[in-house]
């Protein structure tokens, strides 16, 4: 028999988390379910056609698609947990290292689970990496002093690893950097590479400077858990092999796409600089607790923060990670 | 029934609700929740995609300029100086043929360089460009027309927040959109200003005859007072954006602050009349933005019925060369352009063109500006006309209907066409001014 | 029209002012909170947080809060030329014609109504926000309840409409 499933993303194609599904997740099931007489009519709703960005967890948890690409950094009110390490900068710039212990902590821990359950989401893997968030600004920045007094355009929980350097976080719309930067709104963003290059903010913003804000996890491929539930085994299986195969395919298309980003961005003439362990340590210590506050702020309403925390550092620690700063331990 | 037939149904219901004159928001989402409901099986989950989007599609910072902009307009004309500005206009161009109609699509464009929105630019002249026009013996319905075909100058001239989306759609860089939408922005407004040179020449009947009386003497003394604190604003708004000092989103506080101070300083503000300016802002904002939302509902609905999807697949998978590619892209957006807001069309249709244009090496970024223009034409069409909507919502004038507006934009529309086809024959319109920045 | 009734429309008419009034302050605020952050972010090197979050949910206020007004003042847009033409043709066709899309209009906004309820309900029991913690959040509720009260009153406004048209009056 023939099962349909539309498929839901709020951004188009062209974005790597969105691609993965016609590139790997769909031909994957499909191959999976070969011999088994159950085969998958994937529609494709990406780009906002039937939701924005961040209003996939709704549409999954609806119904209104069966699967789709959870974004738990455009959801933090009902995904706050997942957020983790947008709140623990300075771990790890690897996004494999980074993806695949979130991606196993929401595959097997309740504690991580739960966020989906409770949308009636059932989290397949497929994790949305995202790569080594830099520093674009039309300055040198050999310290942290040449930041002082600067307007540096982020967005979301970023806003926060500003704290303590001088200075001015500005909330912007990455659409707008560009534009804004080269009027001189701005002198710079934080953002990734693979997101830099094609927005060429390098021409406005030439100088990057890595400081190893480090790689993230932004969510995870998603499906309706209801329907999840009424599919055979076969299926079932089928589609976490599908997630799987879509993880693998993302983070090795990441790494690749960040080493060109990264090349072309320094061919077009943008000075790439990797900072200093002194200037990267006082960045990290001259912040405020982040983690810490996170962390308190998700215990008030009732969830785990504080064990999230524990568990994601002692974690990464040890897979032998050099965290700049132990978030945890203060 | 397919989805596919269940969409095209849903369409020509929504056709025949609008002209038997059902309010056309609650037309688009009666139609789509009943469309969705038919494709899916469950009016439950219908109800779910309409709490969705009527909760969640303008929360969004973007459509959170179009009350500032409007107020923006309306604080401009209240304090005169859209009349001012006309008188001098007026001194300058009333001579030429047309002189104050062209200067009203001139102002448009320099309006173009503070607005990312072509709705503002409607709302603003409507309340400063068509008493001003009448007054000086144009009919309204060219007047009005002259307003609705130059708000597209809009989202042309940069900055442009549907070009902003195109890039996010196809990962082109917006500042190389943005110079290219200059000069095809500057070509359109060249071509408006022929169109009615031409039409007052050849149907005066149809733009009514440029009376002279209503001109008041002016002398260059008088000339100069009134130019200067409408000068005085624009220097401020554009060198604001351009030097840094606010982005073009901000730029409608920042507007408004500034014409609100003119207003006080010319004493023609007062608590009262601010009380009903921020009123009629406020209506015009709900009009608007509620037709957004239920154009967006419309839009997911015929997203679900795969109609625009097969359509695309059809000029996708049809093997035909280029040129008639093109061609039937650009027909498919502007009839989608009748029934659909800008972004929606923008979002369903670029997305579906991306694999072929890769394939046929298609130069992305005058392929954006093209699609632009296109989608534009929609602004003016009848039923669904955004333009045309947010015209009649600020004249609040039930002896102007409706369809006399949109009879009044349709040669403007008409004439875009002809925008599209020089940019055809002639991409360098559009990609000429990369080549030549370093 | 009894008292009581009479009573009672007035009463809707000075909760739709109401909204009116409010949601233009909204507007008034908004254009004070954006050139506030220009001029602090400019002057003072120190912007204000959040903007961007207020404006987008300040948007949805403001239409929901200014929508009955409109609805009463008949501002909601529409084609008017069949339903001109057929007032002076066919004055019984065009009333019934009137009753029937309010009617619609009714089923409509009672729909939005029932199904902004439980996004409502979530945005309390879960204590919704938009922001990110640790930066500016700010709760959803408030806008929830806005659409919602701005339907109840929708709804009132069109109940009013279709018993005025029924009664024969414009
Ligand atoms: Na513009
Ligand atoms: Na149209």
């Amino acid at each position: 028999d023939t099962i349909s499933a539309t498929v839901v993303a709020g951004h188009p194609e062209v974005f790597r988390w969105v691609k993965m599904f016609p590139a790997a997740f769909e031909p994957a099931v499909q191959k999976a379910l070969e011999g088994t007489g159950h085969q998958i009519s994937f529609s494709n709703q990406f780009g906002g056609s039937i939701a924005g960005v961040g209003e996939e967890l709704e549409t999954v948890e609806d119904g209104l698609a069966e699967i789709g690409i959870i974004q738990s950094l455009f959801d933090p009110a009902k995904m706050p947990l997942q957020n983790v390490t947008y709140y623990t900068p300075f771990v790890s710039p690897n996004p494999r290292t980074v993806n695949e212990l979130m991606n196993e902590l929401v595959l097997t821990d309740p504690r991580l689970q739960a966020a989906f359950t409770q949308h009636n989401i059932v989290p397949l893997g497929g994790p949305l990496a995202i790569d080594d968030y830099l520093l674009l600004t039309t300055f040198p920045v050999k310290s942290l002093d040449d930041l002082k007094g600067r307007k540096i355009a982020t967005a979301g929980a970023a806003v926060s690893w500003l704290d303590g350097t001088g200075a001015v976080g500005v909330s912007g719309q990455i659409p707008l950097y560009y534009n804004d930067i080269k009027t001189g709104v701005y002198d710079g963003v934080i953002l990734f590479a693979t997101a830099a290059l094609p927005a060429k903010l390098h021409e406005v913003a030439p100088y990057i400077t890595r400081v190893g804000f480090g790689a993230q996890y932004a969510g995870e491929i998603g499906a309706n858990a209801e329907w999840f539930k009424s599919q055979p085994p076969e299926v079932q299986k089928a589609l976490r092999e599908g997630a799987k195969a879509a993880g693998d395919w993302y983070l090795r298309s990441l790494e690749e796409g960040t080493d060109a980003a990264l090349a072309k961005m320094a061919a077009e003439g943008a000075h790439i600089t990797i900072a200093s362990e002194d200037m990267r340590k006082a960045w990290a210590k001259g912040m405020k607790n982040i983690a810490q506050e996170w962390a308190n702020k998700a215990d008030t309403s009732g969830l785990p923060g504080t064990e999230i925390l524990k568990l994601y550092m002692d974690r990464m620690r040890n897979a032998g990670v050099k965290p700049l700063r132990d978030w945890d331990k203060e | 029934m397919t989805p596919f037939d269940i969409g095209l149904i849903c369409i020509a219901v929504l056709v025949v609700l609008v002209l038997a004159g059902l309010y056309v928001p609650i037309a688009l989402i009666a139609t789509s929740f009943c469309g969705v409901w038919a494709i899916k099986g469950s009016p439950i989950l219908a109800g779910k995609m309409l709490g969705l989007a009527v909760n969640d599609s303008i929360a969004s910072y973007y459509f959170g300029i179009i009350p500032l902009f409007v107020l923006m307009g309306f604080l401009v004309a209240e304090s005169d100086l859209g009349q001012d500005a006309y008188d001098v206009a007026n001194a300058v161009l009333g001579r030429l043929t047309g002189g104050l109609a062209m200067g009203t699509v001139g102002a448009n464009a320099i309006f173009a360089a503070i607005t990312g929105i072509s709705i503002a630019s409607a709302a603003v002249f409507t309340r400063v460009a068509v008493p001003e026009m009448v007054r000086h013996g144009y009919t309204r319905r060219f007047a009005v027309g002259v307003v609705a075909g130059s708000s597209v100058l809009g989202m042309l001239i940069p900055p442009s927040l549907l070009l902003i989306l195109y890039a996010v759609l196809t990962e082109q860089s917006v500042g190389d959109l943005f110079l290219a939408g200059i000069v095809p922005g500057l070509l359109l407004a060249t071509i408006f200003c022929l169109l009615i040179m031409a039409m007052i020449i050849l149907r005066p009947s149809f733009t009514g005859k440029h009376d002279h009386s209503a001109t008041k003497k002016e002398t260059a003394l008088s000339i100069a007072r009134k130019a200067f604190p409408i000068l005085l604003l624009i220097v401020c708004v554009l060198g604001g954006i351009y030097g840094g000092v606010f982005t073009p989103v901000e730029a409608g506080a920042i507007g408004c602050v500034g014409a609100f101070i003119l207003g006080l300083a010319k004493r023609k503000l007062t608590l009262r009349r601010l009380r009903v300016v921020l009123l009629e802002t406020g209506i015009i904002t709900a009009t608007i933005c509620f037709l957004i939302i239920a154009a967006q509902m419309y839009s997911r609905m015929l997203a679900f019925s795969q109609v625009p999807q097969e359509f695309g697949a059809l000029i996708a998978g049809s093997d035909m060369g280029f040129l008639p590619v093109l061609l039937l892209y650009l027909l498919a957006v502007i009839l989608l352009g009748m029934i659909l807001d800008s972004s929606s069309i923008m979002l369903i249709m670029v997305p579906i063109m991306l694999p072929i244009l890769a394939q046929l090496n298609v130069d992305l970024i005058w392929f954006g500006i093209l699609t632009v223009v296109a989608v534009e034409m929609g602004l003016l069409t009848p039923p669904f006309g955004i333009s045309v909507f947010v015209i009649k919502a600020t004249l609040n004038d039930p002896s102007v209907g409706l369809g006399e507006i949109f009879a009044g934009a349709f040669p403007f529309a008409l004439s875009m066409l002809i925008a599209v086809g020089l940019l055809i024959a002639f991409p360098g319109i559009a990609t000429g001014i990369l080549t030549l920045s370093p | 029209m009894t008292g009581s009734l009479k009573a009672v429309t007035r009463a809707l008419d000075v909760v739709i002012d109401g909204m009116n009034l409010v949601g233009s302050l909204l507007i008034g605020g908004l254009v004070l909170l954006v050139s506030t952050d220009v001029a602090l972010r400019n002057i003072a090197n120190s912007p204000l947080i959040g903007v961007p979050e207020i404006v987008a949910l300040s948007i949805v206020g403001i239409v929901f809060l200014q929508l009955p007004y409109a609805m009463r003042e008949n501002r909601l847009t529409r084609s008017d030329a069949i339903p001109d033409m057929l007032v002076r043709r066919n004055p019984s066709l065009h009333r019934w014609m009137e009753v029937i899309f309010n009617l619609v209009a009714l089923v409509v906004v009672a729909l939005i109504l029932g199904f902004t309820w439980p996004l409502a309900e979530k945005a309390f029991a879960n204590n919704l926000f938009i922001g990110a913690t640790g930066t500016f959040t700010a709760p959803l509720w408030p806008v929830r309840i806005a659409v919602i009260v701005s339907c109840v009153v929708m709804l009132l406004q069109l109940l009013r409409h279709v018993s005025r048209q029924m009664g024969g009056r414009q």
